[in-house]
């Protein structure tokens, strides 16, 4: 993002902050989705992770970290703390219980797309929430490795073999194992 | 439970898989309703003080601290002298 309005953002230009919003809010939504979060509970961490930007705007600097970088970790933040209270209150729906079925009987090459995003969705609930940041943002092509590293805050090493990990794991539970 | 499915995924079709996988999308005007929000916010205090702040410290707090060293001085001095 053009350091002229990063300057101005740090100045208080709301006009120039609506840039960013504009910019960012696509990858921040699909790195929210892929977490797992329903796209209700999505908007209201996008929403936040742009106010608390607002707020630490005067804190922010360019040299340290790209923009991006500074509101994915804002943002990553909030998403755990979300998943966190929502196992507190059991109120995550668990509608998986017949996917494991799926998993377990049908060859892939006969799931239809839907079930096969299903059967992804249930494998990906499994995975602790650390696991599903990365793997989301992995998948986001805005980010390198190095990037992810810094949002995660774990050496670039770490992320790559931390993500094969997690890739083996989904692939046995969508083979069917667990 | 583990029994064998016909034909396991592979790494490019769960590399697919991840890439198309349910992402949530921003609903129409979402900046505005961020902007909104932000107009809402109640306005910061400035909590760095401004140099007229710092005067008048000085200039209240140096007198002030003048008088407590002379109750100090007096209160010692009577009790000196019985």
């Amino acid at each position: 993002m053009d350091n002229t309005i990063l300057k101005q953002i740090k100045q208080g230009d709301k006009r120039a902050f609506s840039l960013l919003v504009d910019r960012f809010q696509k990858p921040l939504f699909s790195y929210l989705g892929k977490m797992g979060l329903s796209q209700a509970i999505a908007e209201e961490v996008a929403q936040e992770t742009f106010i608390r930007a607002w707020q630490a705007r005067e804190k922010f600097d360019p040299a340290r970290a790209a923009v991006i970088t500074w509101l994915f970790t804002i943002a990553r933040r909030l998403a755990i703390n979300e998943f966190q209270r929502a196992m507190h209150r059991y109120e995550r729906v668990n509608n998986h219980q017949s996917l494991e079925e799926y998993a377990d009987e049908a060859s892939h090459a006969s799931l239809s797309n839907q079930e096969q995003h299903q059967l992804l969705s249930y494998a990906l609930s499994k995975l602790p929430v650390d696991d599903r940041s990365l793997v989301a943002l992995a998948y986001i092509k805005e980010f390198e490795f190095s990037a992810i590293s810094e949002i995660e805050n774990i050496p670039v090493g770490t992320v790559k073999s931390r993500l094969y990990r997690i890739r083996q794991q989904l692939k046995t539970t969508l083979n069917g194992g667990q | 439970m583990n029994k064998q499915t016909n034909k396991a995924f592979t790494d490019s079709e769960l590399d697919e898989l991840l890439h198309i996988s349910a992402s949530a999308t921003p609903p129409e005007h979402f900046t505005q309703q961020v902007m909104a929000s932000i107009n809402a916010l109640p306005q910061t205090i400035q909590n760095r003080p401004t140099w007229w702040q710092w005067l008048a410290l000085t200039l209240g707090g140096v007198p002030a601290i003048m008088q407590t060293l002379a109750f100090m001085f007096s209160a010692w001095h009577v009790a000196a002298i019985g």
